[in-house]
């Protein structure tokens, strides 16, 4: 078992990813960012004043703050070739077939409003910078359930969205929250009143297709007392040869034993940067769940925060990260334990190949408060061969004596011995690979809804492909 | 009766370490065969460089089955030929769960889709003869499995895929009576006119039920003696030491 | 000297943890420092003289300002051990006063070598004991290297240390660590031959305002090299302790195995404990497995020892002390390990 095959395409196809369509736009800003730019995207999105006043304060946080020390290399993104607001020549519709044919053939070719048919309870699909369908079941209107683009939202909703507007993730935070203040359009907005429940999940899925186009969505989630939920959101963009930006932001408000499954699959083509920001803040005994894809981008940098603020709250983090050829991806997750028995559980498995580094940066913090806190955390990466990297780099505080802390991590490759045992039962050695790659990631793929897991699926073999076969 | 494998002359060794110095064994179709031997003779080893494990070098000799010779073939490719290795110590496949490797191995081998309803219903049915409870059918391949469990998953595997010859290494060890029962019974259920077993042991409980046609005493990496049955018996009674004189 | 940042992180994190270093200033400076005393075969100790390189160059020590100043004002010495030789070196360190030393050792091929650093005393004004301590490793040599740190409360105790091992180098480190006020340790662990072995052990026990801010730094070179981390101990009143502990495994570090391991015990709740251990790999055929814990006194262990009839308070510091104590026993010197568990006991 000692050579193993390492052919590589320098060029994966990753099929229907990468078709793209002829960019078409009702309105493009023009790349880099100046003043001007953000009082364009204000005027052209018709915000109420206040917005243009937060849009300004963070540029000037933005033009002010430096890039942290620690991210991967970004050098290779220059913003002044990303243009930060590309509205797609339509308007946001109701109906299917409103939608126009090369943008809903694209959205079809994803198989998204299919899924919509048996299994969602709402849809939203973001082109570019603005949604361009959305619907929601019509029972769940009638519970008072929201589920629509945030631009929507903003003029409809406005308290509700003014009341949360980035409290979460201020722009403060660091320059790329700053950025996105100062930029944002698109994404979705969903407010469950308390004791809703909604039983079948919201999906939003963000398509990118104009070249060196940036994109800033922004998604909002209220979930009220006693209230549950499930959002999913899927990313993906074709190839170009200048680099894409994505700067979202995705702030969730779980209120008092109230639920929230956030799960994303994110395969962002490998000329992205990710530099997207999602944070959670959880009330007394409720629950959150992210699970969480990484496939796509070239440099991502994400760590979904879940701040557990109230009495018996409980965060829960599912996470797979694959890095192939030319990839750099410094993902993993915050957790911070603010209030009495709170608990969380993070799970994070990293692949990488390819001469790709997968990076696992995490955070578990137990302050003063947080007494009767329990956490475990457990890190697995695997190197499919020796020209990779795998970094594990965990930051563990604990700030009171009563709790109850575990942390694991492994490091390693497939073992010889478990191929062989596959190879024992006929299974050909190429296959024993992916088998136990899938195997791997079989803890997170169970977690997704079917059509997801599939895909994650789709994407392994893809990605196995380069190296294996 | 016809051929089915046929080792000539093997020489087999581990990490420039020389095991086996000169096997020859032949077993035909409807057979079953012992060996027996003391710790370290080379039992395991021999079962390995049957199955074609890698770690195992064969510097001399040569392995023929079914009439082919198969001593530079990929163990996967062996087992595509027919050939099933029950493991002393098997792995746990985090991931993947027991149907799904099974259903996949099956396929493999056989080359045909395997259809999944009544793929379901043959688990079921083979899992119940085991006496192994079904619901492990979802659980991932020997993970968090008792000694017991994965020698019986190595057997439910075994009489799923259906293989020509089926090596048994030391299947038996550490397995309570019961265990031992029901493993052997699963054996015989599995044994017939068209293919042939290989145990490979140091206890004589799992020959309770099994009657062995020819029992081959393996002292130092040489076969010292081959006999019926009733070699068995001597060698409960007698021990290995009147053999080791032989190697 | 101003504010220096201590025992930084190999690979940066989050800022706003602050956990990136530790900021601290050297404390008494002014003074003189005193010399230390170094027991041994005369015949293999040696001056280094001020200003000699490092070892490593590279090497960045807690600080690396703190540490030049040291390399080039410290009395030093060069303790050179004779291939296939068996030697036993003692060095006493006294914390009456201001201590600034240097130790640079050379272990020839196979030689076996004990080294016992003992560390007692306790100054008027706060002051600093500083010292830098080098180990090249040869072929096949074998090097234990035992400390027992009992300073006073008024000392700032920094600890530089670097190894170098060679094929088939075996060295074992232990460290106990129970006094001085706030501790710098920093250890650089170079993996360079083929085979090479080290195992390193840290027990600590921090009571009052006591600091101990560990980095640890393996890089695996060397094919088939291993390394073992284990630190563990516990932390009462406003004690904190930081571990920065690094697995680092380089391409071609192949067939290599690398464990760490951090286990803290909290008896108050006002403790605070860090922990970073890293785990760093560019070759996949290793071995890396890192473990974390924290947590208080096992309530089942409490309730059996007081079902024997020991208040909650014994059974607690008989939990603490048989935790530190099989560390303790490695030191093999009946008198200092008396020593050192009465420290242990009057803390907790």
């Amino acid at each position: 078992m000692e050579q193993r095959k390492k052919t590589q395409l320098a060029e994966m196809d990753r099929g229907v990813y990468d078709i793209k369509n002829e960019f078409e736009y009702s309105y493009i800003a023009n790349a880099g960012l100046t003043e001007e730019i953000v009082r364009e995207i204000w005027a052209n999105k018709k915000e109420p004043e206040w917005m243009l006043e937060f849009r300004l304060k963070s540029l000037d946080i933005y033009n002010r703050m430096g890039i942290p020390n620690w991210i991967p290399d970004i050098s290779g993104l220059n913003m002044e070739n990303i243009h930060t607001y590309v509205k797609p020549k339509v308007d946001m519709k109701e109906d299917w077939n409103e939608v126009p044919e090369d943008i809903k053939n694209t959205f079809d070719r994803l198989g998204i409003p299919e899924a919509e048919k048996t299994s969602l309870a709402g849809v939203g699909a973001q082109y570019d910078s603005e949604v361009v369908y959305h619907s929601i079941q019509e029972d769940l209107v009638k519970q008072g359930v929201i589920y629509t683009d945030i631009e929507t939202a903003l003029h409809e909703h406005e308290d509700i969205v003014k009341q949360y507007w980035m409290t979460l993730i201020p722009p403060t935070d660091h320059k790329w929250a700053a950025l996105h203040g100062a930029v944002w359009s698109g994404g979705s907005f969903v407010y469950v009143p308390a004791g809703v429940q909604v039983d079948i999940p919201l999906q939003s899925y963000f398509r990118l297709n104009a070249p060196g186009a940036g994109q800033f969505e922004h998604t909002m989630i209220i979930v009220e007392e006693g209230a549950k939920v499930h959002f999913i959101e899927g990313c993906s963009a074709p190839k170009y040869d200048i680099s894409n930006l994505h700067a979202g932001a995705v702030e969730l408000f779980v209120k008092d034993n109230a639920t929230l499954r956030y799960s994303t699959i994110e395969n962002w083509s490998k000329n992205m940067y990710n530099l997207n920001t999602k944070r959670a803040i959880v009330g007394k005994g409720g629950t959150i769940e992210w699970v969480s894809g990484s496939f796509g981008s070239r440099v991502s940098c994400l760590y979904p925060m879940s701040i557990l603020n109230g009495e018996g709250a409980h965060a829960e983090f599912t996470g797979v990260t694959f890095a192939g050829e030319g990839q750099f991806l410094d993902t993993g997750c915050k957790v911070v334990h603010n209030a009495p028995y709170t608990t969380s559980n993070v799970n994070s498995k990293s692949i990488s190949k390819s001469g790709g580094a997968a990076i696992y940066r995490g955070l578990l913090k137990i302050g003063p408060n947080a007494e009767h806190a329990k956490a475990t955390v457990s890190c697995e990466s695997l190197m499919l061969d020796e020209i990779s990297q795998s970094d594990t780099i965990p930051a563990i505080i604990v700030e009171n004596d009563n709790v109850d802390l575990g942390h694991e991590a492994k490091i390693g490759r497939i073992s010889d011995e478990a191929i062989f045992y596959l190879m024992t039962r006929g299974i050909s050695e190429e296959e024993a690979r992916a088998m136990l790659v899938r195997g791997f990631v079989e803890p997170i793929s169970k977690e997704l809804p079917l059509e997801y897991a599939v895909e994650m699926n789709n994407l392994i073999n893809l990605e196995l492909e380069g190296s294996i076969g | 009766m016809a051929e089915l494998l046929q080792i000539k002359d093997l020489e087999v060794s581990v990490e420039d370490k020389k095991i086996l110095k000169g096997i020859d064994l032949t077993i035909n179709k409807g057979e079953i065969h012992v060996v027996m031997g003391t710790n370290g003779a080379g039992k395991s080893t021999l079962a390995n460089a049957i199955m074609g494990n890698p770690l195992y070098t064969v510097d001399k000799g040569s392995i023929t089955f079914d009439g082919e010779n198969i001593t530079e073939d990929a163990v996967n490719d062996r087992a595509k030929k027919g050939i099933f290795m029950s493991f002393q110590n098997p792995i746990s496949v985090p991931g993947i769960t027991v149907e799904n490797f099974i259903r996949t191995a099956k396929s493999t081998i056989t080359g045909e889709t395997v259809r999944a309803l009544a793929f379901k219903k043959e688990l079921k049915q083979k899992m119940d003869e085991l006496s192994f409870d079904t619901s492990y059918a979802q659980r991932y391949v020997n993970e968090g499995f008792s000694g017991g469990e994965r020698k019986k998953n190595e057997i439910l595997q075994m009489s799923i895929l259906n293989p020509k010859l089926a090596i048994l290494d030391e299947t038996d060890s550490g397995l309570d009576v019961d265990a031992v029962r029901i493993v052997s019974e699963g054996v015989g259920r599995f044994h017939n006119e068209d293919n042939a077993v290989l145990i490979i042991t140091h206890h004589n409980q799992i020959l309770q039920k099994l009657k062995p046609d020819f029992v081959h005493v393996l002292i130092n990496g040489k076969i010292v003696k081959t006999g019926d049955a009733s070699l068995v018996r001597e060698i409960e009674e007698t021990g290995y030491d009147a053999y080791k004189t032989l190697a | 000297m101003s504010e220096l940042l201590f025992n930084e992180l190999p690979r940066p994190t989050f800022r706003w943890l602050r956990v990136n270093h530790t900021p601290a200033s050297l404390w008494g400076e002014a003074e003189e420092a005193k010399g230390v005393i170094v027991k041994g075969n005369d015949a293999i100790i040696a001056t280094l003289p001020i200003g000699t390189a490092l070892v490593n160059e590279n090497y960045k020590g807690a600080n690396s300002e703190a540490l030049c100043q040291l390399i080039d004002t410290a009395e030093a010495y060069r303790i050179e051990v004779p291939a296939q030789a068996k030697e036993v070196i003692g060095i006493r360190i006294d914390g009456s006063a201001r201590i600034a030393s240097r130790f640079q050792f050379i272990i020839g091929e196979g030689a076996d070598v004990e080294v016992q650093f003992y560390l007692d005393g306790e100054s008027k004004e706060a002051t600093n004991i500083q010292y830098l301590n080098e180990y090249v490793v040869n072929a096949d040599a074998k090097v234990v290297v035992k400390k027992v740190n009992l300073l006073g409360s008024t000392l700032q105790h920094i600890e530089h240390r670097y190894t170098k091992l060679e094929e088939r180098a075996d060295v074992e480190f232990i460290n106990v660590e129970v006094g001085g006020k706030e501790n710098f340790l920093h250890y650089e662990h170079d993996l360079q031959g083929e085979a090479c072995k080290i195992v390193h052990d840290i027990a600590y026990l921090g009571n009052k305002d006591q600091k101990f801010d560990i980095s640890m730094v393996m890089t695996h070179r060397g094919k088939k090299s291993f390394s073992d981390i284990h630190t563990l101990g516990a932390l009462s009143d406003r004690a904190k302790k930081s571990f920065r502990g690094t697995l680092d495994f380089l391409r071609g570090a192949t067939a290599s195995e690398g464990a760490e391991e951090d286990t803290c015990l909290l008896l108050d709740p006002t403790v605070k404990s860090i922990s970073l251990p890293l785990l760093l790999c560019k070759e996949d055929n290793v071995v890396g497995n890192h473990a974390a814990s924290a947590g208080q006194i096992d309530a089942n262990k409490l309730f059996y020892l007081m079902s024997r009839g020991f208040s909650e308070v014994e059974a607690k510091h008989m939990i603490v002390e048989s935790m530190i104590r099989p560390i303790i026993d490695r030191i093999g010197d009946e008198v200092i390990e008396d020593a050192a568990l009465t420290a242990v006991r009057n803390k907790i």
